[in-house]
């Protein structure tokens, strides 16, 4: 061999290890670049897990606010509804007493009202308030004071208050010194029936529950 | 001699530079790979907020369909119930009037 094919040959090899310790140098560097940005998407996937879990949560949450507003809406739109009918009955109701204020009937009802209120004083001097237009049906009604008496033992005297009183119908009895005071005005009675027999008028209205398909979640 | 060692002198600068230009790649994919990594957050909460936006979409797009059936049906109940209140509206009336009555019944 002679000396410049031997010097050459250590030139290449001086050139060719240098290329190989290149490539060796891009590869670990590209090794690390590939596990840096790999730790990098990692830990973001990690820190945000729980910010994308709360905010997929709240939007699911949305939609569970939309549905419950629909669903309160729906539930106020059929109440108001019933409520419309409920106070449509009551309405009628009040002046179906208005026209029957001088029925037979009505009279019987005045007198069994003085009555029941006058046992619930417990009898003595009592005093009628009434409309204008029942005080004189009410002096005429007779037999009260015998059936308060006798029902409490207590000697009884009813009189007609000369007040008149603005209502649809019924009575007021309150005892002497008007401490007492039982009301038995229509109105009053109306709103009592209203409480108590709530359940019984709303299925006189609606008997049957409609039948409309419900969303599935 | 003096040529074998100009010689040699000159394939080891030529491997210095390829070894140079070889460090200064690999700082780059290094420099590179470090603004990927700090810029990695932000692109996977992008990610994210695409996804949770699509799917947040797709929730209220489901429940407003759902509202509109629940609303629609709430419309046709309250129909319904206006319906049978008017057919049953005496009955009730007179149900309620004979409850006031009861309180003057004479054996209350």
């Amino acid at each position: 061999m002679s000396t410049s094919s031997s010097a050459e040959q250590i030139q290449n090899t001086i050139v060719a290890d240098a290329k190989a310790e290149a490539k060796q140098i891009i590869e670990n560097a590209e090794v690390d670049a590939r596990q840096l940005t790999e730790t990098a998407l990692e830990n973001a996937r990690v820190t945000l897990a729980g910010w994308a879990e709360r905010r997929k949560q709240m939007a699911q949450g949305t939609g569970a606010r939309i549905m419950g507003k629909a669903r309160n809406d729906a539930h106020m739109q059929v109440m108001n509804a019933k409520a419309r009918m409920i106070d449509e009955a009551f309405a009628q109701a009040r002046k179906l007493f208005e026209k029957e204020r001088g029925t037979a009937q009505y009279k019987a009802f005045l007198k069994n009202l003085i009555i029941n209120a006058g046992l619930q004083i417990g009898g003595g001097d009592l005093v009628i308030l009434a409309r204008k237009e029942d005080q004189p049906v009410i002096s005429k009604i007779t037999g009260l004071e015998t059936a308060i008496s006798k029902g409490c033992g207590q000697s009884t005297k009813v009189t007609v208050g000369k007040q008149a009183i603005e209502m649809i119908g019924g009575i007021l009895v309150q005892n002497k010194e008007g401490n007492i005071t039982v009301d038995y005005r229509v109105e009053t009675l109306l709103a009592q029936v209203e409480v108590k027999y709530r359940n019984e008028i709303a299925k006189t209205l609606f008997p049957k529950e409609p039948k409309t398909e419900k969303p599935k979640e | 001699m003096s040529e074998v060692l100009t010689g040699v002198q000159k394939a080891e600068a030529e491997a210095a530079k390829i070894i140079e230009k070889a460090q200064a790649q690999a700082e780059q994919i290094q420099r590179d790979a470090e603004r990927k990594a700090r810029e990695t957050e932000h692109q996977v909460r992008s990610e994210f907020t695409e996804e949770i936006d699509a799917l947040r979409k797709d929730v209220e797009k489901k429940a407003q369909a759902q509202s509109k059936t629940i609303l629609a049906n709430a419309d046709k109940d309250a129909a319904s119930f206006g319906e049978q209140g008017t057919k049953n509206m005496k009955k009730t009336v007179d149900f309620i009037v004979s409850a006031v009555y009861s309180y003057g019944s004479a054996t209350k």
